[in-house]
């Protein structure tokens, strides 16, 4: 286990920091829009039945994402 | 530093791992360079006077204060009350189905907790306040979020998340009973039409009249009916892709608003004056909400949380580079009279209906309860999400207010009074501003405004009331210092109006379709077939009945011959505000229940307040007899007016317009006593069977049993190193498992 400190994390290795953080950024970026979702699904549904087998399909998957919300939808705040 | 590591199963790593921190010197130095800089920032604001005073002390204080109260304030109302559990597992965990229920990292889950909380609401408030100077705004948005805004979010979040996420009109009836559960259901769905109502008189008063501004909002409907195509047929699940294409095209339809606004033909067919434009919006709201969600509300969504984060990144940057100095001043005479041309009333209550987002927002309860706390993964994080993203729209609404603070005041005043007192011209306006304003130190002249109208590519900017064209004015003289100079403020202009107008519509729309649902809730009591979603003639006709709803109040609040938003405004505050009254009493009755009577004070304080500033304002709303402020005497000076035959009254021109003021009063004072009394009910509810909790002790709660967890997450925003030990732990165990 290194007990380095991150700043001297980032001297030693600038454009790797660099990459690390701009790949940060995009999964975040990636997360908060929502574009893992069905990623998610799909270990949610592992985790639920031990397998992938039976999950929907990406597209439909994304079909049922929306019409889900048709059914249940979520307010937004002022 | 001494580490305890938890466990719930023998075969399984760790579930969590607690620390007893020690205070270190090093840390003791940290706490007192935060404190010494939040210190140094507030002596600044409220007592260094006429010299240029620069934004950067705001953006100081804030944080330094935003740091102080989650370090301190919300980890003790964590020790004494909420004491999460981290053996315990969350519904996420326990009710898993990849959807609505779904373990969600903390760092994602407190951006979707942000961007769901905060909209238009942080951006308008601040901006109207700013009438009162900038030491009272600045004191409540920031003490407000730490003793009360953030208490009510934090604590709501997580009750609802020990009650499996249900809902806070759910979780009203399951701790006060049925009766109250209506009751607070009833004004749940009454503060939403309001809500929505005063919103949209906020937008129009930013469209009317300007070309620009309807052209590239327009364009809206378009784009998101094509990403919505893309998305559904071309590309399903490309989200970044799909909102990328939207925003350039949505920057090509602001910059064409450009072209529409120079053409003598274009700029004609969308010259839209306000009734329009209501009506365009009832229509809207109407399709809207009974189109499926991928036409329109899903795409849209997806573009108006890629420009909350652009837009609010933008303004901390620009307000960063730019440290504009501050043109108001601490205080104006309008903190203390009910004359302000932005609203009418005095420091109390009025300053803390005005601010309600940003500081004390009910609203945010109804997002705290249901939706989010269904994806936490651990109890531990209740305090980064629900406390922590009220504090991040705290300080989005600081710097609403710095951008309105900044401006030159002339140009502040001339925008936010009311048309009755401007004339709507620009010789008015500057007649106004430098003869009857009542403020010393305030002038301009028409040719002042009318160079300010040009350099954002409007007509006029005179009484763009509503907050929102003075918030996108703040911003374009900020940004273009930054970006592209002088020549890009109209840019930089329509850019703010657009993002304030995308927020809004996206409010309307997710809100029109969420109070049709709770209307076919309860009109299913009655007849079963409303209860199904799909059932075509019942979506149509409950949307119908929503629209109908907050469309008259939306009508009457852009027809209103006394400007509308000045009137309007206090009631959505007042509503908002009363809507956090239901949620703290709920809390402040739960913590009784509980047994923790001497800590009901955390919840009491925010609730005492918060129930003195609403019901003050709404007596005076009722019963004053200033016909500036009071809603009956204004009603009844108008009415024996016309009785007595005159055809003009003040600033009022003609029968007709006096009929309006007198029906329109009307309105607004019966709904004041109306959301006054379902609120009273609701408390004396909360505080009877708290009184009943006390004297047994404690209460059964509708808290659900125990599970234990099978999961790990880190607590807070930033892993420490243990907890990055143990992941590793994870990581590997949940290797070794495929």
């Amino acid at each position: 286990m290194s007990t380095t400190h991150p700043l001297t994390n980032i001297a030693r290795d600038p454009w790797g920091s660099l990459r690390r953080s701009g790949a940060w950024l995009h999964w975040y970026l990636k997360e908060i829009m929502g574009e893992n979702a069905y990623l998610h699904y799909l270990e949610s549904y592992e985790r639920r039945h031990g397998t992938r087998d039976g999950a929907m399909e990406e597209k439909a998957f994304w079909r049922d994402l929306t019409d889900e919300q048709d059914r249940n939808p979520k307010a937004r705040c002022c | 530093m001494s580490v305890e590591y938890v466990r719930t199963e023998d075969d399984l790593p760790p579930v969590a791992v607690v620390e007893k921190p020690r205070w270190t010197p090093a840390k003791i130095v940290l706490w007192v360079v935060i404190a010494l800089i939040a210190a140094v920032g507030w002596a600044m604001i409220a007592f260094v006077r006429g010299e240029e005073m620069s934004a950067s002390w705001f953006v100081a204080a804030a944080v330094g204060s935003y740091l102080i109260g989650f370090r301190f304030y919300a980890k003790f109302i964590e020790w004494k009350i909420c004491r999460p559990d981290p053996k315990r597992a969350t519904p996420a965990e326990l009710n898993d189905n990849g959807r609505d229920f779904a373990p969600t990292d903390r760092r994602v889950l407190f951006g979707h907790h942000f961007a769901a909380i905060s909209g238009a609401g942080p951006l308008v408030g601040p901006i109207l306040a700013a009438q009162m100077g900038y030491l009272p705004g600045t004191l409540w948005i920031i003490v407000g979020v730490i003793l009360a805004g953030g208490v009510q979010d934090y604590m709501v979040l997580f009750f609802s998340m020990r009650r499996n996420g249900r809902s806070l009109g759910q979780m009203t009836r399951d701790e006060l009973g049925r009766t109250g559960g209506i009751i607070a259901s009833i004004g749940i769905i009454l503060i939403m039409v309001i809500l929505i109502a005063v919103l949209g008189v906020v937008i129009i008063n930013a469209l009317a009249e300007s070309p620009w501004g309807v052209f590239s909002i327009a364009m809206t409907i378009p784009i998101a009916v094509f990403m919505g195509i893309y998305m559904r047929y071309l590309r399903p699940g490309k989200v970044i892709e799909t909102s990328v294409i939207g925003i350039v095209l949505l920057v090509i339809a602001i910059v064409a608003g450009g072209w529409v606004h120079n053409s003598p033909f274009w700029s004609e067919i969308f010259h839209l004056d306000k009734v329009t434009l209501a009506w365009c919006l009832m229509i809207y709201g109407f399709l809207a909400a009974v189109l499926p969600v991928w036409v329109l509300l899903a795409p849209r969504d997806y573009l108006s949380t890629f420009m909350k984060i652009g837009t609010i990144v933008l303004l901390a940057v620009g307000i960063l580079i730019v440290n504009p100095s501050v043109q108001m001043p601490a205080l104006t005479d309008f903190a203390f009279n009910t004359s302000g041309p932005a609203f009418a009333g005095a420091l109390f209550p009025f300053l803390f209906i005005t601010i309600a987002c940003g500081a004390l927002s009910g609203f945010h309860a109804l997002i705290s309860s249901g939706t989010t706390p269904k994806l936490i993964e651990k109890e531990t994080q209740a305090r980064l999400i629900g406390y922590g993203g009220m504090l991040m729209e705290s300080f989005v609404a600081i710097m609403a207010l710095v951008a309105a603070i900044c401006l030159d005041k002339g140009l502040y005043f001339a925008m936010n009074a009311a048309e009755p007192l401007t004339g709507g011209t620009v010789q008015g306006a500057s007649d106004f501003i430098n003869n009857s304003l009542g403020m010393s130190g305030v002038e301009t002249s028409p040719e002042i405004l009318e160079q300010a109208a040009k350099d954002v590519g409007e007509e006029s900017i005179v009484s763009r009331t509503g907050g929102a064209p003075t918030l996108a004015m703040g911003m374009a003289h900020i940004l273009h210092n930054v970006f592209g100079g002088p020549a890009w403020m109209s840019f930089w202009y329509h850019f703010a109006v657009m993002f304030e107008a995308l927020f809004i519509l996206t409010t309307i729309d997710a809100g029109t379709r969420v109070a049709r649902f709770m209307l076919s809730d309860a009109l299913g009591n009655f007849s079963k077939r409303f209860r199904d979603p799909s059932w075509t003639p019942g979506a149509w006709l409950t949307t119908a009945i929503m629209v109908a709803a907050w469309g008259s109040i939306l009508l009457m609040g852009v027809t209103d011959p006394l400007g509308g938003i000045n009137t309007l405004f206090p009631l959505f505050g007042i509503s908002n505000q009363l809507l956090a009254a239901i949620a703290l009493a709920v809390i402040f009755a739960i913590v009784c229940k509980m047994g923790l009577a001497k800590w009901a004070w955390i919840p009491g304080i925010p609730l005492v307040w918060d129930l003195l500033v609403t019901m003050v304002a709404s007596w005076q709303k009722i019963f004053s007899s200033d016909p500036k402020l009071g809603y009956w005497a204004q009603h009844f000076a108008y009415k024996d007016a016309l009785a007595a035959g005159e055809t003009s009254m003040g600033n009022t021109e003609g029968v007709e317009a006096m009929s309006a003021v007198v029906r329109n009063t009307f309105v607004q004072g019966t709904l004041s006593i109306v959301f006054a009394l379902l609120v009273a009910m609701v408390v004396v509810m909360a505080v009877w069977k708290s009184i009943e909790a006390v004297r047994k002790g404690s209460l059964p709660t509708s808290e659900e049993e125990f599970a234990a967890t099978k999961r790990f997450a880190p607590a807070g925003l930033i892993a420490r190193k243990p907890e990055r030990e143990l992941q590793e732990q994870w990581d590997e165990h949940n290797a070794g498992r495929q």
